[in-house]
């Protein structure tokens, strides 16, 4: 198991160095001069000089790139060029508030998804499995940010059940969450149902039958143990898709998270900004799915791990 | 009472032959789900509408009119008008054929590299292979909608910006599935068969990798459009897709926001389209599944 856990953490190297070169070679590409963008329109060429001078703006790439991950690697992600004040102090408060915003939504959408996909599977082919199946269908394929406002719309300015905007407050908390968590449970039933399927249709599962067992401990103890494998590979995809659909859900709703900072530097081409929050972001996916990878052993004894 | 409908689709599975004979045996299959039938001519419609609507549309999409601003839907406006008079219902007919363009277009064009990719890394396996998923691993590890961001960012908002930030996005899911496909192709004994005939490795790929390798591409193509499409309409409603006034929904629902109070219907029946349009994909998505892929069916 260590020795598994070890491998894994060797193998996430490569990937990580992969994604701070893409991010890193993305700031290169994007149009303009940042030490000019720093420096504004009118600067003279000395101060634009100067300024990429102190940036390191005219060492060799591989320089530059060596610099940014020795940064990186000691929290200096750069300084914000619209603030000028040091990124991590901008992107930590809010990266906080996307990994609740996140962690909640997924946690409602496996508690959603486990449950409706459980019915519909017991129950195939009944009234509620097909109201279920057309339901996920749905909320797989509604723009999260289209059913953000008509929720806000709705539940907060009509009925003023919630506060329309912001986040802490319980009330702030719960429209976001469905916004975010709908897609996700609609998945994770979807999965939950097919799976739990192909497991009830085992000639061990059939055995248990034979033998007596109650369908309860059938369903719950035999079946959803196996049938809980792929689910949790969804989960975690969904936790790296709830992570970027949080750009939209907090855009809609004006939480200060995350994505909403990288949205914002976008449109004012704080480059420093965008880089982390990008960087952030999928460093926490990548290191979620080895959590899963991981999470697997537990789950089931017969997935080869040296695989 | 379910065991027996279980067991029934098993046999049904054992009896149909995975490999689709022709256009009208794949027909056949995909009668038999109605709800891909139903999505299958929602998307057809949706072209017909897309390509002959907007020569019929009562109003033009564009023009403002801003004594009536902030109309519900009416006779004379059938959705409605949004803050400066242009009609809802126009302006959406117009849209769609962007939203499709950018649904086909994205998924083709990620396809056209992703397939090849997938292709050479699992026929030809080894130090290929390793360098190759290395690669398609970083890419993953962008989620969502955050790798077409990230490029629309550098590129800059436009309808074929888009389409190619999502197009990009698209690559290594299709190289990915490709290359699993490739590999189950490639231990298949009549391969050895021809390869021990003499067959050269271009014409095993092209001549009996490919058509083993094309159910997977069109199923899951046609599920990439509706992803596509929802992360194009995510990207113009951030304000980084498609400019105003251009009537995509994405951008409709952007314009529409700030409005909600007084006119929600602005942001309503955009939204509303691109629910249609993406539940078409998706239904018809899942009904080709189960019709090309009987091993897939659940």
């Amino acid at each position: 198991m260590t020795v598994f856990i070890i491998r894994r953490l060797f193998q996430l190297i490569p990937v990580l160095i992969g994604v701070t070169i893409l991010v890193f070679l993305m700031m290169h590409a994007t149009p303009g001069n940042p030490a000019q963008l720093m420096a504004g329109e009118n600067a003279p060429p000395e101060t634009v000089e100067l300024i990429e001078e102190r940036l390191g703006l005219n060492d060799p790439l591989p320089v530059q790139y060596f610099d940014y991950v020795t940064g990186v690697i000691q929290g200096d992600l750069g300084t914000s060029m619209r603030y000028n004040t040091p990124v991590i102090d901008e992107v930590a408060p809010r990266f906080l508030v996307t990994i609740e915003l996140a962690v909640y939504a997924t946690i409602l959408s496996i508690f959603l998804g486990l449950i409706a996909g459980i019915i519909s599977a017991v129950r195939q082919y009944s009234v509620a499995d097909v109201s279920i199946m057309i339901i996920a269908l749905f909320g797989l394929s509604m723009p999260n940010f289209w059913l953000g406002l008509m929720l806000m719309q709705y539940f907060a300015v009509n009925l003023g059940w919630f506060p329309p905007t912001g986040w802490g407050s319980p009330g702030q908390v719960i429209l976001p969450v469905i916004t975010l968590g709908t897609a996700g449970a609609a998945i994770i039933a979807r999965m939950t149902r097919s799976s739990m399927l192909e497991v009830i249709s085992q000639d061990y599962i059939r055995t248990a039958r034979a033998k007596g067992v109650k369908e309860r401990i059938i369903v719950y103890k035999h079946a959803l143990k196996n049938a809980l494998i792929p689910v949790v590979t969804v989960i975690g995809l969904q936790f790296g898709a709830l992570l970027a659909g949080a750009v939209l859900t907090e855009e809609v709703f004006a939480i200060n998270g995350l994505g909403r900072l990288l949205v914002d530097s976008i449109n004012n081409r704080d480059f420093p900004v965008v880089q982390a929050c990008i960087l952030i972001i999928s460093v926490v996916f990548v290191v979620v799915n080895l959590l899963v990878d991981i999470s697997y052993k537990f789950l089931n004894k017969r997935i080869d791990l040296n695989d | 009472m379910t065991n027996n409908q279980v067991e029934s689709n098993q046999t049904e599975e054992k009896v149909e032959n995975p490999k689709v004979k022709s256009i009208k045996d794949f027909y056949r299959r995909l009668k038999k789900n109605k709800a891909a039938l139903i999505g299958f001519y929602t998307i057809i419609l949706m072209i017909v509408v897309s390509i002959i609507g907007p020569y019929f549309t009562p109003y033009d999409p564009t023009s403002t009119n801003l004594p009536d601003r902030f109309q519900g839907p009416s006779a004379e406006y059938w959705f409605g008008t949004d803050h400066m008079g242009r009609d809802i219902f126009s302006r959406i007919i117009h849209g769609m054929s962007m939203t499709l363009f950018v649904g086909f277009a994205s998924v083709i064009l990620g396809a056209l590299v992703g397939i090849p990719i997938g292709i050479v890394s699992g026929y030809y396996g080894g130090r290929v292979d390793s360098i190759i998923m290395r690669f398609i691993d970083i890419l993953l590890a962008f989620p969502g909608i955050l790798l077409a961001l990230a490029i629309v960012s550098i590129l800059g908002g436009s309808l074929i910006n888009v389409t190619i930030a999502v197009a990009i996005y698209a690559v290594p899911g299709f190289a990915r599935i490709i290359r699993g496909s490739t590999l189950a192709a490639k231990k298949l004994e009549y391969v050895d068969a021809i390869r021990a005939l003499g067959a050269g490795d271009r014409r095993i790929i092209f001549k009996h990798i490919m058509p083993n390798v094309l159910s997977p591409v069109i199923v899951n193509a046609t599920l990439y459009i509706a992803t596509a499409i929802l992360t194009a309409a995510g990207l113009s409603f951030l304000g980084m897709g498609v400019q105003p006034p251009d009537p995509e929904w994405g951008a409709m629902l952007n314009d529409g926001r700030g409005y909600m109070n007084d006119a929600v219907h602005i942001t309503f029946f955009p939204g509303l389209f691109i629910v249609i349009v993406v539940l078409a994909f998706n239904i018809f998505g899942d009904g080709l599944r189960d019709a090309l892929d009987p091993k897939m069916k659940k």
